[in-house]
């Protein structure tokens, strides 16, 4: 696989380097495969789920999914959608999720070879699917809502994990409230700090969530300028909720 | 599962807790907020005494310029008194296994190499966190300002980029 030259590339991306390798068995790209993978599981098993799996089965599929990613060579699909990690996983759900019977069949002939533990927590996948009915969308629509609430959550948890974690859990309703927050007063009490403190920190504290949004996002484009472009197809996929 | 619309956005918002955050309005914030460039001044740009401390056999004496990938410093060599060029690279780097092998690489190839318009380079690694490597370029390319022979008077243009 040739690389593009542009000098836009982001050089610390997960994703390009997958794409540069070309070959997730090499060095460093199958780490970055693996981690990618790891953080993006959960749209995979809500496609799985709105394909009519039960939660094991669900559970089961999605492991053995990860396992044909990570174990072969997917990438040939990664070139025809190259660029953004969410249309090569999108692609290869899809692939997956349409000939699911057969590979059920080939599992239990014992046709996978590759064993992978995601180690995520599915009952928590569980919980986030059955909490939001999702049977009248598209396979494309289910999972590009579940990668942008995912998103929100890895960009949540890196903001928080960034310091400050008790302020962080005091002033979280206060970034994007989609009804009406909390007093600023009574949270300011809580902190035993000023009502301009707290005013302030919700500032930064939406600036730092934009730029951890950013971060995670960046990861799994291949250019710098696909970072907002892909948060945009984001938010017209939450649109059609 | 309650369905309500965003206060602020009018998008859709599906949830059981009343005080849910709005999920377009955050991913709003990301399209919002300026981009992040690969860019050291967003990324915590070591101070010349930061770096000091951190390679104890520099003196680094200023931050000539910094851009996409990186940030160059001039530097004295201690004993030696030789002037130098400390490229320094973003902190978040030096995690990227992959990319530390490929700069090692890098290094090495332009250590093993001796021409007028290339870098010699005399050291590479992590220091502090920090991807480094500094080196003398003996002969500058006049697009490249802050190496001019004006700026390392005596040993010409230092470049590690």
């Amino acid at each position: 696989m040739t690389s593009k030259p542009e000098p836009n590339r982001f050089e610390t991306t997960q994703w390009s380097e997958v794409l540069l390798a070309g070959d997730p068995n090499q060095p460093g790209a199958r780490e970055a495969l693996d981690r990618l993978c790891r953080k993006y599981w959960f749209p995979v098993y809500a496609v799985l789920r709105q394909r009519g799996a039960s939660h094991p089965d669900a559970e089961d599929l999605t492991q053995a999914f990860f396992a044909d990613i990570l174990g072969s060579n997917k990438l040939a699909v990664a070139d025809q959608s190259r660029g953004r990690f969410r249309w090569f996983l999108m692609t290869s759900c899809k692939n997956f999720a349409s000939n699911v019977h057969r590979h059920q069949n080939s599992l239990r002939r014992g046709g996978s070879q590759t064993h992978v533990s995601l180690d995520v927590d599915m009952e928590s996948g569980m919980r986030r699917y059955d909490s939001l009915g999702s049977q009248q969308s598209t396979p494309e629509q289910i999972f590009d809502r579940r990668w942008a609430l995912q998103l929100i959550q890895l960009a949540t948890q890196r903001v928080r994990d960034g310091g400050q974690a008790e302020w962080f859990d005091h002033l979280e309703p206060f970034i994007a409230p989609a009804s009406d927050p909390p007093s600023h007063a009574e949270v300011a009490e809580q902190l035993e700090a000023s009502v301009g403190a707290v005013k302030t920190a919700i500032h930064r504290l939406r600036k730092r969530f934009g730029v951890a949004l950013q971060e995670e996002t960046s990861e799994t484009v291949d250019h710098r300028d696909d970072v907002k472009d892909e948060l945009r197809i984001l938010m017209e996929a939450l649109s059609g909720l | 599962m309650p369905r309500y619309h965003c206060k602020t956005c009018g998008a859709p918002v599906v949830s059981s807790d009343p005080s849910a955050s709005c999920p377009t309005c955050l991913l709003r914030m990301g399209v919002d907020e300026p981009t992040i460039a690969r860019d050291l001044k967003e990324f915590d740009l070591p101070t010349p005494a930061e770096l000091d401390v951190a390679i104890p056999r520099l003196d680094v004496l200023e931050l000539i310029a910094h851009g996409g990938m990186g940030a160059v410093y001039r530097a004295k060599q201690k004993g030696l008194d030789r002037v130098v060029a400390v490229k320094v690279l973003p902190a978040e780097l030096s995690k990227n296994d992959l990319f530390v092998q490929r700069f090692s690489q890098e290094a090495r190839t332009l250590a093993s190499l001796n021409h007028p318009s290339i870098v010699t380079v005399h050291d590479s690694g992590i220091a502090e966190g920090w991807l480094y490597r500094d080196g003398v370029r003996r002969r500058c390319d006049t697009s490249r300002s802050h190496f001019s022979e004006h700026d390392f008077p005596g040993k010409g243009a230092s470049d590690c980029s």
